[in-house]
């Protein structure tokens, strides 16, 4: 098959030493952010991009990123089950169980467990990927404009519906990252849009300075503003990373059915790991022979999530390698860093630029590994990161990001939108809005502009070319589905009096 | 926890969805006045503004029109059952002093970045928050804040090449 022959390819490319170390740092950063609670892997991808661009090629770039977007999930369940603080949204759904599993005296067996899921969740991914990437791109080349507007418009309905948060609050994010998507130098008609007469307008809203300003700048002023009330939080020894028989047997089955959920979930764009984690983790629970140990420390509602999480950002690449669509924040900023390098995304990336996407998968098998050896035996010392006080950890996530915006364009200017972006930020935070919509909308906006524009060009005014084609007719009848179908089942709900149910 | 309970959160809440909807109603007024083009082309620039400016009227309208429905009805929607998935992290804020002083110390920043130069500005930024929050640990602040305003400009100017403003250190450095 052309996919095995391409993966040896792949792998005599990130088995060069450099590419070995980008993979291992990317690895080591990754787990770092995992742990450390409020830094996600699409804000450590934004602060790396002005490393990168100015010390690496492309493919080593790509390699490190695909390391911190794994590494983050292995990351997040360590904190989660060793002091009930996840480091990882999709970690949440861990502390039900893991913590318990660590009050008990089986912290060790819970950081097993959730590791060598991880791994193998990791690794499946990884392979569907390398299997899906071929058909996923011969498919794609038959896309028109049509095909790719409905595709995209599907993609942020999505985010919107079940992306996390109250889903018109979600659709707003979704709508204002778009319409900051609209700001600056209109590439068709070469119109100037929105810049109120601002040089540094001309070329929009960089991605990278809004997810920076989204991120860090809002998460640094919930982190500063809470500091004075947080509970001091009770560490608990990893003990023996042992798992006994019994164990062993419990997880086996969660880390093949997580693997499988996450991926497929990992897929859809919006459906990120998060929802991944607590999909599992309620599937756990509707399987199990013993549903009434969850919530004390079953070790399924460790072993199935973790799985998913890690599954879901193996199958969150497929969509972004293949068709240039992003479903999530991070998958945004590796977008944004793609168009950062010149890269034109797409299902051509794989023809253009076959050394990046296969060196990518190969590398994300051996950065599956490395992450297994980081996590386990050196649990102690991702541990030690949080002894780092929050009062000095913020102020230097501050001065990162700073560095970081001023280095892409050395402009004043850069800053002080980084300003106005994370106050924004802050506040959607504050009222519950959720922000990754905004980074995607940012991301896609120009995107589905120019799709938009060009298939009423090439129809010349016909709008009947959205729904003249099977697929683009399909995509916008799921969206109007995605958009349709809660607000049915809420108005019948509230004709029966049903209360919805919590997982 | 429920800040939404609270008069003065739902208050805030509905102040913030009518600021919505005025910045949904200015930007569909901006998008009236990007000119189309001379020649009749199918979308012009203003098209897609456009349909986004309605499409975000429509929405901060229902999130508004939810907010004063909540307000006069006294029924408050529990954001737990509302969300499809909850929302990553905690809204609610302990020390809003807190976070305007953050605030003004990031804009104090900025404003004296190239003058005062980058070094000396987030040696002062890092001590001044660090102590702010942690005032027992001014020692330990005032030893760590330039070692760290240190290593992150050498990281810049001598591995990445990045110029970085030196201000009233540039006879110096």
């Amino acid at each position: 098959m052309e996919s095995f022959a391409n993966i040896q390819a792949g792998f005599a490319l990130a088995l060069q030493p450099m590419y070995l170390l980008m993979a291992l740092g990317g690895a080591a950063l990754g787990t770092a952010i995992g742990v450390l609670p409020g830094i996600g892997p699409s804000l450590a991808i934004s602060l790396l991009l002005p490393f990168t661009f100015q010390l690496v090629d492309p493919v080593g770039a790509f390699i490190a990123f695909g390391g911190i977007f794994y590494g983050a999930m292995y990351g997040g369940s360590t904190t989660t089950i060793l002091i009930n603080t996840p480091g990882e949204s999709s970690s949440v759904v861990t502390a039900l169980d893991g913590y318990k599993m660590a009050q008990n005296g089986r912290a060790g067996a819970a950081l097993s467990t959730a590791a060598i899921g991880s791994f193998f969740a990791g690794t499946v991914a990884t392979f569907a990927l390398m299997i899906l990437a071929e058909p996923f791109v011969s498919f794609a080349l038959s896309f028109g404009p049509a095909e790719y507007f409905a595709l995209m418009v599907l993609s942020l309905c999505t985010v919107t519906a079940i992306g996390g948060g109250h889903p018109s609050k979600a659709a707003f994010s979704t709508l204002l990252g778009l319409s900051m998507g609209m700001i600056g130098l209109d590439s068709t008609s070469g119109q100037l849009r929105f810049t109120f007469g601002e040089a540094s307008l001309f070329d929009g809203i960089d991605v990278v300075v809004a997810a920076i300003g989204l991120f860090a700048v809002s998460e640094v002023l919930f982190g500063l503003g809470n500091l004075r009330r947080q509970p001091e939080s009770r560490l608990v020894s990893p003990g023996p990373l042992r798992m006994t028989k019994e164990e062993w047997k419990r997880s086996i089955a969660p880390w093949f059915r997580g693997s499988g959920l996450g991926f497929i979930i990992g897929v859809l764009p919006g459906a990120g790991a998060t929802i991944a984690s607590f999909m599992a983790y309620a599937l756990e629970k509707k399987v199990s022979r013993h549903p009434e140990q969850f919530g004390k420390g079953a070790i399924e509602g460790v072993a199935g999530p973790e799985a998913a999480n890690n599954a879901s950002a193996g199958g969150a690449l497929v969509p972004l390698l293949t068709l240039g669509i992003p479903g999530s924040a991070t998958g945004a900023v590796m977008l944004a860093a793609f168009q950062g390098y010149g890269i034109n995304t797409g299902p051509l990336l794989l023809k253009n630029h076959p050394d990046l996407v296969w060196g990518l998968i190969a590398s994300l098998y051996i950065g599956n590994l490395m992450l297994l050896v980081l996590n386990l035996p050196l649990v102690g010392l991702w541990v030690k990161l949080l002894k780092i006080p929050e009062a000095l950890l913020y102020p230097m996530i501050l001065t990162l990001s700073t560095l970081g915006v001023y280095s892409l364009n050395r402009s004043i200017f850069d800053l002080y939108m980084l300003f106005g972006i994370g106050i924004i930020g802050f506040l959607l935070r504050r009222f519950r809005y959720p922000l990754a919509p905004v980074i995607l909308g940012l991301a896609l906006g120009p995107l589905l502009e120019t799709e938009f524009r060009r298939a009423l060009i090439g129809s010349r005014g016909d709008w009947s070319v959205f729904v003249g084609s099977p697929i683009a007719a399909s995509a916008l009848l799921l969206t109007l589905a995605f958009i349709l179908v809660p607000i049915l089942i809420k108005a019948v709900r509230s004709v029966s009096g049903v209360k919805p149910q919590m997982p | 926890m429920s800040g939404y309970s609270h008069v003065a959160g739902r208050a805030a809440e509905l102040l913030f969805t009518v600021l919505l909807v005025i910045f949904s109603l200015a930007f569909i007024w901006y998008s009236t006045v990007i000119p189309d083009p001379p020649r009749n082309v199918a979308v012009g620039p203003r098209t897609f503004p456009f349909i986004l400016g309605g499409l975000l009227l429509a929405c901060s309208s229902f999130l508004a029109f939810k907010q004063v429905s909540q307000v006069f009805s006294g029924r408050v929607d529990d954001p737990a059952v509302e969300e499809s998935v909850p929302v990553e992290d905690d809204a609610e804020i302990g020390d809003w002093s807190g976070v305007f002083v953050t605030l003004g110390a990031f804009l104090v920043l900025l404003l004296v970045l190239e003058w005062l130069g980058f070094l000396l500005s987030f040696t002062c930024f890092i001590f001044f928050l660090s102590t702010y929050f942690v005032p027992k640990k001014w020692k330990v602040n005032l030893l760590v804040a330039p070692v760290f305003a240190t290593t992150f400009y050498l990281m810049f100017t001598k591995l990445l090449g990045v110029i970085l403003p030196n201000g009233l250190l540039s006879s110096i450095i």
